[in-house]
């Protein structure tokens, strides 16, 4: 009896298996599959997420409406309610409150959500159920690392200054890990001449930075963690005779004003998130959790296959008309 | 049969008690290493928790001490006060904080004993030069060769040339606080700078403030690894459970391990025990297994001589029967078992001798059969081959008949054209007649014509006569004349000279009668002419008439010949009319006849494919009747086979 238990936990292990290996991965169309889409309150990049993805599913043969929270998260928990009843396939959620993730999932039932912009805790997060399409911060950080390297390919040792946003946030931390951790894989000799944070702000870093000009040190290159600080940088820099020509800055974000200070060649490179990248993935990865498949095999997806990073896009003088 | 029972049912057992054990223990080991993580995990996070707190604490102490100073730009004295307070505040850093400038000049508190030697070369001073906010640096070894780490930061009070601030922690100082804080039991923890993976803090003090990359130890060479990826996730690295934890606020990662033996000890020893447990009652199992056997097998050995004796084919032996278990149930089933067998035998002796009897009555009438079977074979074979040919016969006949009709078809055709023809033949004689009168008709008004030519003549010769008659008056006339001339000449010329005149008169006279007469001669020669010529005009004009009616008589004769011709005409069109009747009568017949010999032909054919079948048939019989004439034998030696059969049993 206990063998006959043995055997037939065996198949049925065995058959879960197959099932989970048996899945194709090629550019699927999603005829007839209905979403829903909410975002927190509407701004210029999420409008342009929500254009992008409302076309993306057109293209793709869904159908896609959108719905603005307002900042509300009573008008949310409606709009989900709402989307049970709509009978809707999947929902695709920027959550006014990452905090309250688990009351909208427990709203939405059996539906599956893709998470956008804001991302939830990880433990929120489950593969093929709920998921997270967004950029990774630390592929900015990368971005500004590979830039450095390939701008002072033939130095032997560079001379860094990295000014940060508020001292814990999540993004600063990954942003700056990344950026330091590329660097020493390098195998080049860096010296951070200076490291401090400005709080994300620009007159912060202004002052922050001409404090630093005391010591009388001259980087090879400025990496700040967004493009405000950046922009700080190069006053301090204009105000106290500094020639830009001297110094990289670069920034992460580009900002109007951060691709406006690339094409006056004050700035040297910035990175984008791509809106329309997001845009396009929160689509696909909907339609797939829509039609009850896995994830595996689209572009971007994490190992632990919770979340899709699309990529972050470089912007430098080359290219920077394409982003203004 | 012991042996047997054993053998078969231990491999089982072991092998079912081995699965069990091996499953509980991958199930328990997973749950106990999983609890085991997710501990080390939440011992991780409180440690390093508290970590924070306690660097956070004394970075907060320092950054208020650099605040006072950067707010209230103190004379030399004040300042001097405020490090000299610092100092011996707290445990934590008992020399307190010290300021550096570029010049290579230092404030300190009075127990501190720092020296100013260097110090534009001191790892705080140049981490110092970096920040403007306090922050703890990387590890290094000061004069004293004790290992510190400093937070430090550029002292933002616009002096000139600037200043550094700075405060030192002892390594050993965090080591204890690392090593504290540690929430697992027989978990340990060390920290490292990540920067250049520098060890903060380990149990072994000899490590601290070594790199990571040096270590010899093979546990520490795969965390160093670690860090080189910057993976940080939580696994097992020689055989330790690991976990990582990034430090906020500072590039260091606090590394908490447990040995997995000592995880699994616990589970181990539960092995060794669910083994020992099995390893005993399968012994258990193997001798109450052989006691049972030997108790339920006594009875069954009393059965068995018996029923080895009723293979041997005695029949005559007895079979105790007590008990009502299965045995004694047994027993009494072989005993009722053998009397059923001994009737049975004395009555399959008897059918055998019949069977014997009746298979060689069976013999007999099976080779009679056999023998009829192969003549009515034969028979059906010639009735076949009879068929065969009337129905050859019989489809010659239909073609024919086809033919026939074919033929009289054609016939029927050309009849038609025939009656055409006779038809156009009446139309063209009809007119043929038509003409003919029409052609009498014209001979008529012919002679006619010719009688009044006739008649026409006759008055032009009348009126010559009159003209014959007027000129001889003429030629009279003319004669008188003449002599008158004569006369009146003669009187001319007896009246002399006058009458000269009268006398030319006169002979011109004379002259004119004489032409006169000539003339009267010449008409009358002419009209004579006319006279001989109209008599033979009138001579031919009546040979003409008579060939006009002679024509007129032959016509006549041909009208009536025509006649005769036009009604045989008529009546050979109506025999053809006739005719064509019979042969379209004909035409039906033959057609009839034709279709009717065709299905005769289908007729035969069925009938011959039947006697072909009947001819398989009755070979079939023949064969089956072969076989059954074969079988009837076999029966009868069987029969006799079975008789010496019986012959063994002794009932």
């Amino acid at each position: 009896m206990k063998k006959r238990l043995c055997l037939g936990m065996i198949m049925l292990l065995s058959l879960v298996f197959m099932a989970a290996c048996g899945k194709g991965s090629s550019e699927e169309s999603a005829k007839g599959i209905k979403m829903y889409m909410t975002v927190s309150s509407g701004d210029t990049f999420r409008n342009a997420l929500m254009d992008t993805a409302k076309k993306k599913a057109e293209e793709m043969g869904a159908t896609l409406d959108t719905h603005d929270a307002e900042g509300s998260l009573e008008v949310q928990l409606e709009q989900i309610r709402e989307a049970v009843k709509g009978g809707y396939d999947v929902i695709l959620c920027n959550p006014v409150d990452v905090d309250t993730t688990l009351q909208l999932q427990v709203e939405a039932g059996d539906i599956p959500m893709v998470f956008w912009n804001a991302c939830p805790d990880e433990s929120r997060l489950e593969p093929n159920k709920y998921v997270f399409v967004g950029s990774n911060e630390e592929d900015a950080g990368k971005y500004q690392a590979e830039y450095i390297l390939k701008r002072f390919e033939k130095e032997k040792s560079i001379d860094v200054a990295i000014i940060r946003g508020q001292a814990q946030h999540p993004s600063t931390l990954a942003r700056s890990n990344a950026l330091v951790y590329n660097l020493k894989k390098s195998g080049k000799e860096i010296n951070y001449v200076f490291d401090d944070a400005a709080d994300w702000d620009q007159a912060k870093a202004q002052s922050v930075y001409e404090i630093f000009l005391k010591t009388g040190q001259q980087p090879d290159v400025v990496a700040c963690n967004n493009d405000a600080m950046a922009l700080g940088v190069i006053q301090a820099c204009k105000d106290n005779n500094v020639d830009l020509k001297e110094v990289e800055v670069l920034g992460v974000d580009a900002t109007a004003d951060g691709c406006a200070a690339i094409e006056a060649d004050e700035m040297k490179f910035t990175v984008l998130q791509s809106a329309t990248g997001q845009g396009e993935y929160a689509v696909k990865a909907a339609a797939r959790l829509a039609k009850g498949k896995s994830l595996e095999g689209l572009d971007y997806l994490s190992k632990d296959q919770k979340y899709v990073w699309v990529p972050f896009e470089p912007v430098d003088a080359s290219n920077v008309a394409d982003y203004e | 049969m012991k042996m047997k029972l054993i053998s078969a049912v231990l491999p089982i057992l072991c092998i079912v008690l081995a699965v069990l054990v091996m499953f509980s223990y991958s199930i328990s080991s997973n749950i106990i290493e999983r609890e085991s993580s997710e501990l080390l995990e939440s011992s991780v996070s409180g440690q390093s928790a508290s970590i924070e707190a306690w660097l956070d604490k004394n970075l907060t102490a320092f950054s208020a001490i650099k605040q006072t100073i950067e707010k209230t730009a103190p004379s030399q004295e004040e300042l001097q006060a405020i490090i000299d307070a610092s100092a011996g505040y707290d445990s934590n850093y008992p020399e307190g904080v010290y300021i550096g400038d570029g010049s290579g000049k230092l404030w300190k508190s009075a127990d501190s004993a720092k020296t100013a030697e260097g110090l534009t070369e001191s790892t705080w001073y140049k981490e110092g030069l970096t920040r403007v906010n306090m922050k703890y640096g990387t590890a290094y070894q000061n004069a004293e060769g004790k290992n510190l780490v400093s937070a430090s930061a550029i002292l933002n009070d616009g002096s000139d040339p600037l200043r550094v601030i700075s405060a030192d922690v002892s390594l050993e100082r965090i080591t204890v606080i690392v090593n504290s804080f540690v929430q697992m039991s027989d978990a340990e923890a060390f920290l490292i700078d990540s920067g250049d993976n520098t060890i903060l803090a380990n149990r072994d003090a000899s490590l601290i403030s070594t790199k990571l990359d040096a270590a010899e130890d093979p546990y520490l060479q795969k965390v160093a690894k670690r860090f080189e990826d910057r993976d940080y996730t939580r696994g097992t690295l020689d055989g330790n459970l690991t976990v990582f934890q990034e430090i906020a606020g500072t590039d260091w990662v606090l590394v908490s391990f447990v040995p997995k033996e000592i995880i699994f000890s616990d589970i181990n020893n539960l092995r060794m025990k669910m083994i020992l447990i099995s390893v005993i009652a399968i012994l258990l199992l193997v001798v109450i297994t052989e006691r049972c056997i030997h108790i339920v097998i006594r009875p069954v050995r009393g059965l068995t001589k018996s029923i080895s004796a009723m293979s041997e084919g005695d029949f005559t032996v007895s079979v105790k029967t007590n008990g009502n278990d299965e045995i004694g149930r047994m027993s009494s089933s072989v005993s009722d078992f053998m009397v059923a067998i001994r009737g049975m035998l004395r009555e399959i002796q008897t059918i055998a001798g019949r069977v014997a009897k009746q298979s060689s009555n069976t013999n007999q009438v099976s080779d009679g059969m056999y023998n009829v079977a192969e003549v009515q074979a034969d028979s059906m074979r010639e009735l076949t081959g009879t068929v065969d040919e009337l129905a050859q016969s019989i489809n010659e006949i239909a073609d024919s008949a086809t033919r026939l009709a074919q033929v009289v078809a054609d016939t029927k055709v050309t009849s038609d054209q025939v009656e055409d023809y006779m038809t156009r033949t009446v139309q063209v004689s009809e007119k043929g007649k038509q003409d003919i009168q029409q052609v009498s008709v014209a001979m008529d008004n012919i002679s006619q014509s010719i009688h009044s030519l006739d008649q026409a003549i006759g008055k032009v010769g009348k009126a010559s006569e009159e003209i014959t008659n007027i000129v001889s008056v003429i030629g009279n006339i003319a004669e008188e004349t003449n002599l008158l001339s004569l006369n009146a000449s003669i009187e001319a010329a007896r009246a002399g000279e006058a009458g000269k005149g009268f006398a030319v008169v006169a002979s011109e006279i004379g002259k004119l009668a004489q032409t006169s007469t000539e003339s009267v001669e010449d008409i009358v020669n002419l009209i004579g002419d006319i006279t001989r010529l109209v008599n033979e005009t009138v001579d031919q004009a009546q040979v003409s008439m008579e060939s006009i009616d002679e024509s007129s008589q032959l016509i006549q004769t041909a009208l009536g010949t025509f006649d005769m011709i036009f009604n045989d005409i008529h009546s050979t069109s109506d025999m053809i009319q006739e005719m064509m009747v019979k042969v379209n009568e004909v035409d039906e017949v033959a057609t009839n006849v034709a279709a009717i010999s065709e299905e005769q032909a289908a007729s035969t054919d069925e009938i011959h494919a039947a006697s072909e079948n009947m001819v398989e048939q009755a070979q079939n019989i023949a064969a089956s009747s072969k076989e059954v004439l074969s079988d009837s034998r076999e029966l009868s030696d069987e029969a006799a086979q079975l008789s010496q059969h019986l012959e063994k049993f002794r009932i």
